[in-house]
């Protein structure tokens, strides 16, 4: 298979991002709408719809099953909107807006890959606009670990509005390289590619 | 902010990747004493199996007292487990498990030394080596088959937990499929590529010189 040009592997991902952007620009106008109605009280209470966080899960297994041979990775719950709303309004005033901004730096991304796959299938993917495009993706990666956190910062002040019948505590997530080390690589990448931008416009040059 | 060469960014991430690749050698030098421990009676897995819950079977521990439903469980709860515990002098079902985990294991650190070349390159400021892009190349088939490989340890695990796991009332849910190595397959192939045609241009522009 062909990596670049029309009928090639840059395409099919050209075809794949391009699906995710449309569908992913229809976000920035149904979520700041929902959660605004949903904050004004317009909210059906018969759907289920709430924040979600993860949680301590060294407690959630029921005391029937044997937890010498099971061990909880993770859990997740979901907080009902209504319930924080009624309890803590600031809370959820700046989850939204966490959320809102996490959309549309999700959108940013989405918007430079596309513009990158677009190059490559027009086979003009040498040009000085790509170089920041791609550490721009680089450094939206890199900012996915950090992003997490603050909403998991964010989930933390959910805690003490919840009360439950046992113990449970909202998780801050811990490090994980994973993003961060991507996002190294792909600036590295980056600057690869401006090098080899560099060494194209000299040779156009020459000729 | 240095990128390529000795003390840079590249210095850096090669570092993890070969702390990354010496933990999975040795993983993978452990594996094969655990299978040969199967047929001497003793039975034992070193790695555990991943396997998710419904979330409906825990929500009567996460209701809020004095609220009607105010917390609810989403979809699944991730868990692992250790198979070995349940055996009934049944060695093939953890041995089949031990292959397919020294198989997987070895997959991995195939791709990782294939990482670890395309760093060296960049770590010696040879960018433009020709064996990078195919080195790439092979990385992006990797993590395009890691899709359906994973999918495969699931329903094995799935497999084991349902025919030996005395789990009571605890009902395990169905593997996913996750699509997103695909995709990002795909991508690293387009990077491969493009790494081909900057090397043929550096080629050319040391020719014209």
């Amino acid at each position: 298979m062909d990596a670049l040009g029309k009928k090639s592997a840059a395409y099919i991902c050209y075809l794949i991002v391009n699906i995710s952007w449309y569908i992913s620009c229809l976000f920035p106008i149904i979520v700041p709408f929902g959660l605004l109605n949903i904050y004004l009280g317009n909210h059906n209470p018969e759907m289920v719809f709430g924040v979600t966080v993860p949680v301590d899960t060294s407690e959630l297994l029921p005391d029937a099953i044997d937890k010498s041979y099971l061990a909880m990775k993770s859990a997740q719950v979901m907080i009902d909107f209504n319930y924080i709303i009624s309890n803590s309004p600031a809370s959820y005033i700046a989850w939204a807006l966490f959320i809102c901004i996490a959309i549309g730096l999700m959108l940013f991304g989405l918007y430079q890959l596309r513009a990158l796959l677009k190059t490559a299938v027009h086979e003009t993917v040498f040009n000085k606009a790509n170089v920041c495009r791609i550490k721009t993706i680089a450094i939206l990666i890199i900012l996915i670990e950090p992003l997490s956190w603050i909403y998991s910062f964010i989930a933390a002040s959910f805690d003490p509005i919840v009360e439950m019948k046992f113990e449970l505590q909202i998780l801050l997530i811990g490090l994980n390289f994973g993003y961060f080390l991507v996002g190294l690589l792909i600036y590295s990448l980056a600057t690869v590619f401006e090098r080899g931008y560099e060494i194209y416009q000299e040779q156009k040059l020459t000729v | 902010m240095k990128i390529l060469g000795r003390w840079s960014v590249i210095s850096f991430i090669n570092f993890w990747v070969q702390l990354m690749w010496a933990g999975v050698a040795v993983m993978l030098c452990l594996l094969p004493l655990s299978f040969i421990f199967q047929f001497l009676g003793v039975s034992f897995v070193l790695i555990d199996l991943p396997i998710n819950f419904s979330g409906a079977i825990l929500s009567e521990r996460l209701t809020i007292a004095g609220q009607e439903s105010s917390v609810l469980f989403i979809d699944f709860v991730s868990t692992s487990y250790l198979p070995a515990i349940f055996q009934e002098g049944l060695n093939w079902p953890v041995s089949i498990i031990t292959l397919a985990q020294m198989a997987g294991l070895g997959f991995i650190l195939y791709g990782l030394s294939q990482l670890k070349k395309v760093l060296r390159n960049l770590w010696r400021e040879k960018p433009f080596a020709d064996e990078n892009h195919s080195h790439l190349k092979v990385i992006a088939v990797m993590i395009m088959l890691i899709s359906p490989l994973l999918y495969g340890y699931h329903w094995l695990s799935y497999w084991y937990f349902e025919t030996y796991v005395d789990a009571q009332s605890l009902e395990a849910a169905y593997p996913n499929f996750d699509i997103s190595y695909l995709i990002m397959g795909l991508i690293v192939l387009v990077i491969a590529e493009i790494f081909r045609q900057a090397t043929e241009i550096h080629k050319e522009q040391k020719l014209t010189v």
